[in-house]
């Protein structure tokens, strides 16, 4: 706890006036005149460096404060607080409304943060504004009792350094025609690059969603400032648990894609050539490129994000607000009932539109209920790709890395301990696969629509009543599959409740 | 007092006899024409009032002379801003009942105002084609229409049937009245369900969408020093790709015709 020098009381950190200010008296402090003993030596200490010395192990000094871990009985999520007098009674992750257990411990210190500079009121003003764009979201979404529950979190994130250093090659053509011939010319374009790009970010925290923490970006890391714990007073942090090599070939490819179009158009000499693309596509050291793209420093770094969840059953949904600029990344799921009265109001005008200028032969009408239907199961199909890649965690490297650590350190442990135990397995995902009753849709879908084809191509009878019929029984099928689209939409907008079992830290641990 | 009120009922009677009688004079009058030429299969007929003529080529021998006949005013009705033509055929060399039906006006009026009804027994098809004002006022939808309104009766071999009701049909629609198009309003609403649930789908997909930021973005919020000197170009090969000129179809195509009001075509199997 950050005492106030004037009174005694709890000291907050203040995102407007960005000092540390007194509830009680009114005093304001500035944050580094806190804690400012440590800056000195601790500067260098979460700085990875890459290249020559990667695998040397940095000097072990003192690097780390004091915290208040609280973990949740329920989920396994860990938050940290410097404030040793709080109390966590809801857990952020999974939403479960409990008593978080809490134990003094230490961690190591970021290098840089970030600090808030939105409110808690500019975040529920920007995060109201999104919500009323969601015409289906459901009303408890938008109700004040629920968005007054964001909590500042300062989320980990590993932020690199990237140079750029030495000869440029990169190849050019020019093509012209002679006769019956196309005739390309062959060009070496070269130069010398010096760039250096500073701070790109990626989440250090499994327990943070990559779709999330991207949809988040970009923090401005230009207002990014050395860490110092009193920032932290008043809000929570997550704790890192990614290894900073995990995104450094990504940061090294950024960076080497952004130089290459900076190349392309901001040098006047290369314009009349065509050059070939040059996508890096994470492989920025891979032999042929254009020029060397190092990732050369990682930092450990904290962003602030305003964080709520809202637990319906075993889903849970994540709304968030970049603490910097406040932009809004949120799931949001849909009300059914919302969803069919707004269809309804669409059908209408649908309806009036097609009656003014379209009289449609029961071929056509034919055509386009089978259209409709086959885009239904279309869209059930990625919807199913979509739910088994997020369900089961495929799409967020930082968990993949994490469980994968995971399982190697069980693995050692189970080496050491009785041979043949099974490593733990990636969870099920039963709401990816297909359910009995869909698969019957699914299939009974595809006959229909075959039987479509053998009428309307085939067959082609004279009366429009079969045309019809059919018309009626793919609408049925429509719906069916339909009930299936909003289910997974449903899903997808949600997420399973997290368990974690994190043991912390970085892979410098 | 009952004599009295059977007065007061005659007298009423009277009135109104005498006011509707210029109407059912006049009624009588709208059928009224003229015989121009009167083979076996082949009528013409001359709308009295328009001066447009009504033509009844019945090269399929489907109607009996009394059902043409009785089919006249019928067309008749018809024939206030164009010429009326009833044509059926068992020997289409078009293979297509809208070729047959086009081909067949425009070598008897080519670009007059007018309507032809085809029943061709050879494809089994009913085919309208209209020009000139009635090309405005018969669209393609609503003959599409009157043909679902109609296939049934030729389906059961009652072209009498079929040919009045598509000329009623036909006359209502000229005098601005509605005809009956119930699988229209069945078949739009149920697509306008379809159509809806799924563009709602890709709105709510739209608004939930979690957008990552643009490269420009990430770059604009970080330090960065960029510089590229020394440009240098140097010419390594060249390669050449064997690829013909195109001939034959190149250059621009010619125009395409005039306006000339254009034509509509609708109609239905049987």
């Amino acid at each position: 706890m950050i005492v106030c020098p004037s009174c005694g009381a709890n000291l907050k950190f203040n995102p407007k006036s960005q000092k540390l200010t007194c509830d009680f008296c009114g005093s304001e402090f500035d944050p580094h005149q806190f804690d400012s003993d440590k800056d000195a030596q601790e500067t260098q200490i979460n700085t990875q460096e890459y290249g020559s010395s990667t695998d040397e192990t940095p000097e072990v000094k003192d690097d780390t404060y004091k915290i208040t871990v609280f973990t949740c009985p329920q989920c396994g999520g860990e938050l940290a607080s410097v404030d040793e007098n709080t109390a966590a009674a809801f857990c952020s992750f999974c939403g479960a409304s409990t008593i978080l257990h809490s134990r003094i411990a230490k961690s190591k210190r970021p290098e840089y943060i970030i600090p808030f500079s939105i409110t808690k009121e500019d975040c529920k003003e920007a995060y109201s504004r999104v919500v009323k764009k969601a015409l289906f979201l459901p009303k408890e979404y938008k109700s004040s009792e629920y968005i007054d529950g964001f909590r500042g979190i300062y989320m980990p994130y590993w932020s690199y350094d990237v140079e750029q250093k030495g000869n440029v090659n990169l190849r050019g053509e020019r093509s012209h025609r002679s006769g019956d011939y196309i005739i390309t010319d062959h060009y070496a374009l070269t130069g010398k690059i010096d760039a250096f790009y500073e701070g790109l970010s990626y989440d250090a925290s499994s327990s943070f969603s990559d779709n999330i923490s991207e949809a988040l970006k970009p923090f401005d890391v230009t207002k990014r400032v050395p860490f110092q714990p009193s920032y932290m007073s008043g809000y929570y942090a997550d704790l890192p648990d990614v290894a900073s090599s995990l995104y450094a070939e990504d940061a090294a490819g950024m960076a080497y894609d952004r130089s290459i179009e900076r190349i392309k158009k901001e040098t006047a000499e290369f314009h009349k050539y065509s050059i070939a693309e040059d996508k890096i596509e994470n492989r920025p050291n891979a032999p042929g490129r254009a020029f060397s793209s190092k990732t050369v420093k990682a930092h450990s770094s904290m962003y602030p994000v305003w964080f709520l969840s809202y637990r319906n059953g075993d889903r849970v949904t994540y709304a968030t607000v970049n603490g910097q600029t406040g932009k809004v990344a949120a799931d949001l799921p849909i009300d059914v009932k919302k969803y069919l009265i707004g269809s309804g109001i669409i059908a209408v005008i649908i309806f009036l539109f097609l009656n003014m200028f379209l009289v449609l032969t029961p071929k056509v009408v034919l055509a386009l209920a089978a259209t409709l239907t086959v885009l239904v199961f279309i869209i059930n199909a990625f919807q199913r790709g979509s739910i088994k890649k997020r369900e089961t965690g495929e799409d967020d490297r930082g968990l993949v890395h994490a469980r994968n650590r995971e399982r190697l350190r069980n693995k050692k442990r189970n080496e050491g301990n009785t041979a043949g135990n099974e490593l733990p397995k990636p969870p099920n995902v039963p709401e990816a696969t297909m359910t009995s009753t869909e698969q019957i849709v699914l299939w009974t879908g595809i006959a229909i629509l075959a039987v479509n084809v053998l009428v309307a191509f085939f067959i082609q009878p004279v009366s429009d009543i079969p045309y019809y019929l059919l018309c009626v029984v793919d609408a049925v099928v429509f719906c069916f599959s339909f009930r299936y689209t909003l289910i997974n939409y449903n899903i997808m907008a949600t997420r399973r409740l997290p368990q974690f079992d994190r043991k912390g830290g970085d892979d410098r641990a | 007092m009952t004599v009295l009120k059977k007065r007061k009922a005659a007298a009423l009677l009277t009135i109104i006899l005498i006011f509707m009688f210029p109407l059912i004079v006049c009624a009588s009058e709208s059928v009224s024409f003229s015989v121009e030429d009167d083979e076996e299969n082949y009528k013409l007929y001359i709308n009295d009032d328009s001066g447009y003529e009504i033509l009844i080529d019945d090269a399929a021998d489907i109607f009996t002379d009394d059902e043409e006949r009785d089919l006249i005013p019928y067309m008749t009705d018809c024939s206030q801003e164009g010429f009326v033509i009833l044509v059926t055929t068992d020997d289409n060399k078009y293979d297509d009942a809208e070729a047959y039906a086009g081909n067949y006006y425009d070598s008897l009026i080519p670009e007059e105002s007018g309507i032809l009804f085809l029943i061709d027994m050879d494809t089994r098809e009913l085919r309208f084609y209209s020009e000139g004002q009635y090309h405005y006022e018969l669209t393609g939808s609503i003959m599409n229409i009157i043909g679902d309104n109609i296939y049934r009766s030729a389906s059961a071999g009652n072209y009498f049937e079929c040919a009045k009701e598509a000329f009623t049909e036909i006359s209502d629609v000229l005098e601005g009245k509605r005809i009956a198009a119930p699988m229209k309003y069945i078949s739009n609403a149920c697509l306008a369900v379809l159509i809806a649930l799924i563009i709602n789908y890709f709105i709510a997909r739209a608004a939930s969408m979690m957008t990552g930021p643009l490269d420009s973005e990430v770059f604009a919020a970080l330090n960065s020093r960029y510089s590229f000197t020394d440009p240098g170009v140097r010419k390594t090969h060249s390669t050449r790709t064997y690829s013909p000129r195109s001939s034959g179809s190149g250059g621009s195509g010619g125009g395409g015709g005039g306006g000339g009001g254009g034509h509509s075509s609708g109609g239905h199997s049987f």
